[in-house]
């Protein structure tokens, strides 16, 4: 009996580890070996070992324009996300009844799950020169020729994944929403606060942390998926992921690996800094205490 | 939309303006009529490239996807997708499990959930770097791998969310009761958070099947729908083809969609 329940322990202990181990093998090893690719040097079609900043020189010279330019991109993406997402995760948690919530958030949920394909190659025909938006605003008469910065812009590179990650924000503002204590908001609007000063003073600041998880993975997603540039960019599109993408199509393997140490360590150190404001254990399980 | 998120967000507009009319002028009813109007323009909004898609697919000829480089590009993306699933549905709920034990929740969390943070291309040179240099050919297996990790945190957060709403005395009950771990996890534990589980294994699926970035990379010749509808693309730009694979693509994701919904939403 205590040897059977010995070696059950011990199958325990093993099978409660296995995640952990393949975790740390599948995705955290190939991850920081990127950190050593980046000091290596670029030989013939691959690399070798050496000690050499030269991929972080490149990058932080002659390729600052680019690196500058699609954090703003990102940081404007993710910025915007909040805004637009806000009002929708408000909703959701303190005006919709239980079956609305889980139909408004599901709803939310279609275009993660549908292929970026449809997400994003179809904006092409909707923001097009003779596309749906312009058509419409062209049969009202608000617009006497189409717009030509909808598409191939800045903007729709931005639009793009917006209609792809946004709906993250609503998640995650949703569950902070959830996890914040709603008394407090009661006070504030027995004490005689208008909605937008309890919004503004209490579930605002309240809700923000978690909010900005969400923001963080839109302002990565934005910067480092590449697709988003090459079906929606201009010719000029610049972004992280599609000078990762390019640099490792060229076999400039270091360079591409110091692109992702760069880009990936400033999206870790920023989630490091919102974690001292929210814990995330409580954020992503905040909808459970509720019942 | 502009005017929407200025009265909605708040913040800087100033009191007596826009404030003061959504705070004077409006009434409990009306706030919620406004919120829900701005809730259709951002449904339009983000819905719009799917709704796109379904006038299309009455045009569309499916039949076209009958011909032999798209059965074999869509039995591959269906044989990974359900790989990556039972792969991942296995890891986060055991992960998810473990977390009761844990003492610190909020790095743990971290730790299984970073994956979200680092993006497609950037996952997919990494894996591409790290096995080419170690000498392993990219193949089905190195894919495999790439998109376990990539769903990993999305199952995880769903299935932790499942166990995390669970009665804790009841769990204790069963062991009080002499269950072993095992016993108390397959007989009482399980059967409680199943729903949680299945979606967890369907939005997996779901995940890998639509997954591009990784997929056109990390598989070596392993040839998934995405990588066919990425080549189309390339050759020739929206051909009719195209839009018959994303109805395909679409309606897959709708039924699941409806499935999971009504997994938790029937049973809630």
């Amino acid at each position: 009996m205590a040897a059977s329940s010995s070696r059950l322990r011990r199958l325990e202990y093993a099978i409660y580890r296995a995640p952990f181990a393949a975790i740390l093998l599948g995705f955290y090893l190939p991850l920081f070996s990127l950190v050593i690719f980046s000091f290596w040097e670029r030989s013939g079609l691959w690399m070798e070992p050496a000690i050499t900043f030269a991929s972080y020189e490149q990058l932080f010279s002659t390729n600052a324009g680019q690196l500058v330019q699609s954090f703003q991109t990102g940081i404007a993406t993710g910025l915007l996300a909040l805004v637009l997402a806000f009002p929708v995760a408000y909703l959701v948690t303190f005006v919709s009844s239980d079956l609305q919530r889980m139909v408004i958030l599901s709803i939310f949920a279609v275009p993660f799950f549908v292929s970026p394909f449809v997400r994003i190659l179809l904006l092409v025909p909707i923001l097009g020169a003779d596309g749906v938006v312009n058509s419409a605003l062209l049969a009202v008469g608000l617009i006497q020729e189409p717009l030509g910065f909808l598409l191939f812009t800045n903007l729709s590179v931005l639009i793009g994944a917006l209609v792809s990650f946004m709906p993250f924000v609503i998640f995650t503002g949703w569950l902070s929403m959830e996890m914040m204590d709603r008394e407090l908001k009661l006070a504030a609007e027995d004490l005689g606060a208008k909605p937008l000063t309890t919004i503004r003073t209490v579930v605002g600041p309240l809700a923000l942390p978690g909010l900005l998880v969400g923001v963080l993975f839109v302002i990565a997603a934005a910067m480092g998926e590449s697709i988003f540039p090459r079906v929606l960019g201009g010719t000029n599109a610049v972004s992280i992921g599609l000078m990762t993408q390019r640099s490792f199509s060229q076999l400039n393997v270091p360079f591409a690996a110091a692109v992702a140490v760069v880009s990936v360590s400033t999206y870790v150190s920023a989630l490091a800094i919102i974690m001292r404001y929210v814990s995330l254990d409580k954020l992503f399980t905040a909808f459970q205490e509720e019942d | 939309m502009a005017a929407d998120t200025d009265t909605e967000a708040g913040g800087e507009v100033p009191a007596g303006g826009l404030q003061g009319l959504f705070d004077r002028r409006l009434t409990g009813r009306s706030r919620t009529a406004l919120l829900y109007g701005y809730l259709a323009v951002v449904f339009a909004a983000v819905l719009a490239p799917v709704i796109y898609t379904l006038p299309a697919a009455v045009g569309a000829n499916l039949g076209a996807l009958t011909q032999e480089l798209y059965v074999n590009s869509i039995i591959n993306s269906f044989a990974l997708g359900l790989t990556v699933a039972v792969v991942a549905t296995l890891l986060t709920t055991i992960a998810a499990r473990f977390y009761r034990y844990v003492r610190y929740k909020n790095l743990y969390i971290l730790f299984m959930t970073l994956p979200l943070f680092v993006p497609g291309d950037t996952h997919a040179v990494a894996i591409l770097a790290f096995v080419k240099q170690v000498g392993i050919t990219p193949s089905f297996w190195t894919l495999v791998v790439a998109h376990v990790f990539y769903v990993f945190p999305f199952a995880f957060l769903m299935v932790l969310a499942t166990m995390a709403g669970l009665p804790q005395n009841i769990i204790a009950a069963a062991e009080d009761l002499g269950a072993n771990e095992f016993r108390a996890f397959f007989d009482v534990e399980l059967p409680m958070v199943a729903d949680g589980v299945i979606s967890g294994f369907l939005v997996s699926f779901l995940l890998s099947l639509n997954e591009a970035p990784r997929a056109s990379v990390v598989g070596g010749r392993y040839e998934t729908i995405s990588g066919v509808i990425l080549s189309i693309y390339g050759a020739v730009g929206l051909d009719p083809t195209l839009y018959a694979l994303n109805v395909f693509m679409v309606v897959l994701a709708l039924v699941i969609i409806a499935i999971i919904l009504s997994l938790t939403v029937l049973r809630s």
